[in-house]
């Protein structure tokens, strides 16, 4: 599985936003760190396909995600920070449910490949629940089953930590982890987490709508904590 | 002296009111929707029509026997008055200072037939029954261009919504207080606004990113 940028220019009216003359993204877990506002999750929305780029193209293995973004966003799945914005039904199971509606027609294979998606993630008892009564962290658990329900190739996820916490935040992580490796999905995550963009294979550090450097975990994050202390500090405590 | 202090109330559950069914499986919650929505629909044309307090009167005490029968909560069905008693109460002082107290009687106790139907309804009819049925309704306008998958994809995202807003409302005014701004306008509904535009938004992105654009 290949996601490829080729001469990718995002411009809002006369502004870049990003630039990305040419990369090939071929590691199972990558990780996108940089700034606010630097083009993070810019770079991501253009591998599903919710940005178009003004120039250049991105594909994913192969498929365009302008001339067949509806196939590629069947492949490359997202996650959001804030799962309250993803969740639309009154409960998990029929969110995840929804998920389906198009790929599978029966009702009652629906269910079940819903409910086996929520056992999967751990959340199996809260199927019925309403979903505006759980925890920031079962909220985004929800949201992930609502994409991995799809089986997709690619998972996109933009800051999916941000809004939990710490126990939540390792939880999430911890079955990312698994289901990604047991299931073979390609991980892409935007993160101002650095403990978890280290576990990555790869990363890219992306700021002033470039991709500033590209490599080994620990040495693009040490790139971005030089480039980002102020000056005389050597980031110690 | 020891400071007594009232008991703190509980926060309230925002989405008691909407897309919240009461559980249990009674009779009601087995009857299906299109029946109960078109048992509401004659129910409230007979309410209003008849403009008879006692036949409001009569058709209120026959919700609650009716609830009870489908063992829902009594509390669940009468916690809609607890949030909407502001406007009852202007709805019968307006009635009382230009109509008469009979006329007063006739409106409120309709209003209160109507409400208090649907929310029966609500509460034992999931929100994805419900839709399902506007579904149905207006499949037959699709050679008019209507897009009934659309339509109710919108109510669902509109009804999802409401729980959201209430607690983005509920943050604004804890926010404009903080800031000593109780009773600024401004200060209370500008942030509820930038909210509403932002979850708008990212609703959109994410049901985009789901491939979800209809419930066809």
């Amino acid at each position: 599985m290949t996601i490829a940028f080729r001469q990718v220019r995002v411009l809002a009216g006369e502004r870049e936003l990003l630039a990305v003359p040419r990369l090939d993204l071929t590691e199972q877990r990558i990780s996108v760190i940089g700034p606010n506002g630097g083009g993070k999750s810019t770079l991501l929305q253009l591998v599903n396909g919710l940005i178009e780029p003004a120039e250049g193209t991105v594909t994913v293995a192969g498929k365009d995600t302008v001339a067949e973004g509806t196939a590629v966003r069947r492949r490359a799945g997202f996650v959001f920070s804030n799962p309250q914005a993803q969740l639309v039904m009154p409960t998990p199971q029929e969110d995840v449910e929804l998920s389906l509606r198009r790929s599978v027609k029966d009702a009652a294979a629906r269910r079940s490949r819903a409910r086996a998606c929520l056992d999967e993630l751990g959340i199996g008892e809260l199927a019925g629940r309403s979903s505006h009564e759980l925890s920031g962290g079962q909220q985004q658990l929800v949201a992930l089953a609502t994409v991995l329900v799809q089986r997709p190739a690619v998972l996109l996820l933009d800051e999916p930590t941000t809004l939990l916490d710490l126990a939540n935040a390792e939880l999430f992580t911890a079955v990312v982890g698994r289901l990604a490796a047991e299931h073979g999905i390609m991980v892409l995550t935007a993160t101002h987490d650095l403990q978890l963009a280290a576990r990555a294979e790869r990363t890219l550090l992306v700021r002033d709508g470039r991709v500033a450097a590209d490599g080994p975990p620990a040495e693009v994050i040490a790139a971005y904590r030089a480039q980002s202390m102020p000056a005389g500090d050597d980031g110690k405590v | 002296m020891a400071i007594r202090r009232r008991a703190p109330r509980p926060l309230p559950r925002r989405d008691e009111v909407f897309g919240r069914t009461a559980p249990g499986d009674g009779f009601l919650h087995r009857t299906p929707a299109g029946l109960k929505l078109l048992g509401l629909a004659t129910l409230t044309l007979i309410v209003l029509l008849a403009r008879q307090p006692l036949l409001s009167l009569a058709v209120i005490g026959g919700l609650l026997v009716l609830c009870a029968a489908a063992r829902v909560p009594a509390g669940m069905l009468l916690s809609l008055l607890r949030r909407i008693w502001i406007l009852l109460a202007a709805v019968l002082a307006a009635q009382l200072i230009f109509n008469d107290p009979l006329t007063a009687a006739e409106v409120l106790s309709r209003i209160l037939a109507c409400l208090l139907a649907a929310q029966l309804m609500i509460l034992t009819t999931p929100p994805m029954a419900l839709l399902e049925v506007f579904r149905a309704l207006l499949r037959p306008m699709r050679p008019l261009g209507a897009r009934p998958g659309r339509a109710a994809l919108a109510a669902l995202v509109m009804l999802r919504s409401i729980p959201y807003l209430a607690d983005l409302s509920a943050l604004a005014g804890r926010q404009a207080r903080a800031r000593g701004l109780e009773r600024d306008l401004r200060a209370r509904t500008v942030p509820l606004l930038l909210g509403a535009v932002a979850y708008a938004q990212d609703t959109g992105r994410a049901l985009a990113a789901r491939g979800i654009d209809d419930l066809d």
